[in-house]
């Protein structure tokens, strides 16, 4: 695929922390699609946003928004066409909604103020009250509705359905796949709610202690895998390359297997995105 | 940056009301710098509006903003020229009512001593935003009150004796007020491309 084509492009980024180094991570994020990071918490999903933001420093590698490199200094215009949702929302807590849209409109120059009080309303955020008064998902719509008010291109959404209710998230969720009708839109979000994920991500990337364990198609993924369950005995004779983790029960074993790697007399059940991350995280460790 | 400033107004409208209520209380009571003690307070205003943004991380979500640095920088600076100049010209105003009230017309002199101590706060500024940036808020609050305590100090030290000095030396007061605001404008200049730099450099 051609960077043209993509809307993110992350190459051989590196970044180097005490205690933790984020090693060579290659993605891309098509134009018109979602791409879901997961991995547990310190994996390195934060550390990859505030990269493509330019926020923090890198140390090597190559990182293209929107078909700008992310330290050039055209990326500040860039910026305008980039919704950024951060594992906070950090307003000032002072301010009320109104207001927040007040600086926004301030802040960047496609700001849509109709947009916004539709999301407001739509979201049931009350405009008068103060930021701090809000709770941890109201804060989170807010910040979700100034990310979206400003005629963005790219969503960068980092836990942003963390503290919502299941309600609330399914309907955030519906406006994300509504972002990305258009398909010079597109989102990558980070989450820990991997079935949120599977609901709407078109790729998902796995990140395991700074390391890019997978990318790929979610569709693929989910035809690719299966769950075997068989005796240890059975187990022992498949493929290693076949076998991508394993659960063991006084039963049996329950195994992640690639379905191409296996003898097609073996029984598989479909399998979901949520169990494939889990057996994937654990590796052959889960016994 | 005008969103900046936009923010930072919202966020600083208790203060200026409690500010204005202090000025008022001030003008009434005798024998009270009211220039000085309203321009040192003036220029708290960037310290506060500083302190709001540490506690609520906005630094990390205007980063993602079309701000740049010298942006989130310049921002501060604007909202202490503003305090600043809005204590001078309400000094200004006070000074000169209270005259109409007692009978004693607004001098030159009083005039000249605002547009010194406005100077003196832009000085003020100048010295510590770099400290804020570098050191944080908390930090930077303590370097702003050694820098006042210092300020008055040598004031009380040297004050008799500049004036002496000044008088002997046949040297305009529109002379020195004109090095003042230069060396202030100066200063300024070189302050807020080190801030910017300082600002640039923070680890995130």
């Amino acid at each position: 695929m051609s960077v043209s084509e993509n809307a993110i492009d992350l190459r051989n980024v590196r970044k180097c922390y005490k205690g933790f180094e984020l090693k060579n991570i290659n993605l891309s994020l098509p134009k018109g699609t979602i791409l879901g990071l997961v991995g547990e918490n310190g994996a390195g999903k934060t550390t990859i946003i505030k990269r493509i933001m330019n926020v923090i420093s890198g140390d090597g590698g190559d990182i293209c928004v929107l078909g700008e490199q992310n330290d050039s200094p055209k990326f500040q215009a860039v910026k305008e066409e980039i919704g950024v949702v951060l594992d906070e929302a950090y307003f000032p807590e002072v301010l009320t909604a109104k207001q927040v849209g007040v600086v926004m409109k301030h802040t960047y120059r496609r700001w849509d103020g109709d947009c916004y009080s539709c999301f407001l309303q739509k979201l049931d955020l009350p405009p008068n009250k103060p930021f701090k008064d809000y709770s941890r998902g109201m804060k989170m719509k807010l910040a979700i509705a100034v990310a979206l008010s400003h005629q963005p291109k790219l969503l960068l959404l980092d836990e942003a359905t963390s503290g919502l209710d299941p309600m609330v998230r399914d309907e955030i969720l519906e406006i994300f796949n509504d972002f990305t009708r258009d398909e010079s839109h597109s989102i990558l979000i980070s989450s820990h709610i991997v079935s949120d994920l599977e609901k709407i991500c078109d790729y998902i990337a796995f990140l395991q202690k700074g390391e890019l364990v997978l990318c790929e198609e979610k569709d693929r993924l989910l035809e690719a895998y299966g769950i075997a369950r068989m005796t240890q005995e059975e187990l022992n004779q498949l493929p290693p390359e076949a076998v991508a983790g394993k659960k063991s029960n006084p039963y049996g074993v329950e195994a992640l297997v690639r379905k191409d790697r296996i003898p097609a007399s073996i029984q598989t059940e479909r399998t979901t995105l949520e169990t494939i991350i889990l057996f994937l995280a654990k590796g052959g460790e889960r016994a | 940056m005008k969103g900046l400033l936009v923010k930072d107004f919202y966020t600083m409208l208790r203060q200026m009301k409690l500010y204005l209520l202090f000025i008022l209380v001030l003008s009434i009571l005798p024998n009270m710098s009211l220039s000085g003690l309203a321009v040192v307070y003036a220029a708290m205003l960037p310290i506060t509006a500083l302190a709001y943004d540490e506690r609520s991380k906005w630094d990390s979500l205007a980063a993602t903003m079309p701000y740049s640095s010298t942006d989130m920088v310049l921002s501060k600076y604007i909202l202490g020229y503003l305090g600043v100049a809005a204590s001078c010209v309400l000094t200004f105003l006070i000074e000169l009512i209270t005259g109409l009230i007692k009978h004693v017309p607004f001098s030159a002199e009083q005039g000249v001593a605002i547009l010194f101590v406005g100077c003196a706060g832009w000085i003020l500024l100048a010295v510590n935003l770099p400290f804020m940036f570098w050191l944080g808020v908390e930090k930077g609050r303590a370097v702003y009150f050694v820098l006042i305590a210092l300020t008055v100090f040598l004031g009380m030290m040297s004050g008799p004796q500049a004036q002496k000095l000044v008088e002997l030396s046949n040297i305009s007061v529109n002379a020195i007020l004109g090095a003042v605001v230069a060396a202030s404008i100066l200063m300024n200049a070189v302050s807020i491309w080190i801030s910017a730099s300082l600002y640039r450099n923070k680890p995130r």
